[in-house]
């Protein structure tokens, strides 16, 4: 009986305090749309997107009775400040048409791979899960909108004045002061000299790539130790605009970036154990305004999670 | 105490060894060992992509034979390689909207002495298959050498 007795208190005690701490509540801005909310894509993507990615990235989050228990409430709120801030669809207009692209590219990938939406979330919003048919839409959308490359010569202008300057130039190995990034990551000039891992037609954003492999990483290969890479490795990633010659072939056209991953598990322990770093133009334009740019960064390469971090698959020479 | 040793060992089982992923590695894509291209210390001068063929390459040399395809050099005295390799593409798995290479194809070598445009004393071979055990040699393949000579080197600063 006493046992039973103190069970009861125990409960009671429980449930009060579980009453109490639902004071406590996270603010969530929500907006509310009377009517019809603008087609961003077309009718079909913009259902699916309402239904799997707009609670947490669009600011028309539908809250469900149990999405507002606290302490539940503050995990979710968490989920959603993250989600928007990587990607709002209420914020669409006001990015830029490339910007849109390669978030748009990126979200269909993620959830492709199924890094997306997150598996505790769809635990408890089993609607928002994604069918086959869904992802096909998504896919059939994708390519509807993908660059289509012709023979185009205002690009081989830019390729010309810009190779003009490449084949004249200094080298940029002879530079004094070669250009470092908000993170300290200072640009490497030897890239073009380590060897290629693979190369990369990207019909999503018209542009061709080559990633290198510094001496670390070629070892790692022939060694088999890929997975995780070994600390020192440094992956080089050299992108291009495609440009369509009149016998149908893709070449590169202008150089538009390098972007360094340099694996250091204890100096980078906070980044996934990648440094990351983007240098743009010729002029190698360090990427990032804050130091948090490397977020953008990890959270696409996040379905590689199993894989380093890592997308591409090397191949040994 | 026995049931407790077994927990602790599945628990052990389920939890304390960490996950170990397959390795990373494009096999497909991969040139043998035999071939012994590290060797040739060869720099990387472009890519080109057949969309029609299906086809991605890349476009290696020594470097006379970058300085030539650049137009900088006037020595036609040294020694220069060229090495095509292609691959048949594949959407890449882990990317929508990307393409990767897969089987390795040929691989083309185009040595000299004088220089590339000097067609008749370009030494051309060409090395078929995943194993590249099928030598072609002495081939008189002057349109293969006027494509591959005029590849231009991509911007690499």
């Amino acid at each position: 009986m006493k046992k039973l007795k103190k069970l009861k208190i125990s409960l009671a005690i429980l449930l009060f305090v579980f009453l109490f701490i639902q004071i406590y509540r996270p603010n969530i801005p929500v907006e509310h749309h009377k009517g019809d909310t603008p087609i961003l894509f077309s009718n079909k993507v913009d259902a699916i997107l309402k239904k799997s990615c707009y609670d947490c990235h669009s600011n028309q989050t539908d809250l469900k009775w149990f999405d507002q228990i606290t302490p539940v409430n503050f995990l979710i709120a968490d989920h959603i400040k993250k989600g928007r801030s990587g990607l709002n669809f209420s914020d669409w207009g006001s990015i830029s048409r490339p910007d849109q692209n390669a978030k748009l590219w990126e979200a269909v990938n993620q959830i492709i791979q199924g890094a997306m939406p997150l598996k505790s979330y769809t635990l408890l919003h089993s609607e928002a899960k994604l069918s086959v048919k869904d992802i096909q839409v998504l896919k059939d959308y994708l390519s509807s909108i993908a660059p289509k490359q012709i023979p185009d010569t205002a690009k081989v202008n830019a390729l010309n004045r810009q190779y003009k300057n490449w084949t004249v130039e200094k080298p940029a190995a002879e530079f004094k002061d070669l250009p470092v990034d908000i993170n300290g990551i200072t640009f490497i000039p030897d890239y073009k000299n380590w060897v290629p891992i693979s190369s990369t037609q990207r019909e999503d954003n018209g542009t061709m790539r080559i990633i290198f492999g510094n001496d670390i990483a070629i070892k790692a290969i022939k060694e088999h130790q890929t997975n995780p890479w070994p600390n020192g490795t440094i992956l080089a990633k050299v992108a291009w605009d495609q440009l369509k010659d009149n016998r149908g072939n893709i070449t590169p056209g202008v150089f538009k970036q390098v972007e360094y991953m340099i694996k250091d598990n204890h100096k980078y322990r906070s980044t996934a154990g990648w440094g990351w770093a983007r240098f743009k133009t010729p002029k190698f334009e360090p990427y990032g305004k804050t130091p948090s740019f490397t977020t953008e960064c990890i959270n696409c390469h996040r379905p590689m999670e199993n894989n380093d971090f890592v997308f591409t698959p090397p191949l040994e020479h | 105490m026995k049931r407790i040793q077994y927990c602790l060992l599945i628990f052990g089982l389920l939890f304390g060894c960490q996950q170990n992923h397959p390795e990373n590695r494009n096999r497909e894509a991969s040139l043998p060992a035999s071939f012994e291209f590290s060797k040739l210390g060869l720099k990387t001068i472009s890519s080109i992509i057949n969309p029609e063929l299906g086809t991605t390459s890349t476009l290696y040399g020594n470097d006379n034979a970058l300085e030539e395809l650049k137009g900088l050099t006037s020595n036609h005295m040294v020694e220069k390689t060229l090495v095509l390799v292609t691959w048949k593409q594949q959407d890449d798995p882990r990317w929508f909207g990307a393409k990767i290479p897969s089987d390795l194809k040929l691989v083309e070598v185009l040595k000299t002495k004088s220089s590339f445009k000097d067609y008749e004393n370009v030494d051309y071979r060409i090395y078929e298959g995943r194993t590249l055990g099928n030598r072609k040699d002495n081939l008189k393949n002057e349109d293969r050498i006027k494509f591959i000579t005029s590849i231009q080197p991509a911007v690499m600063p």
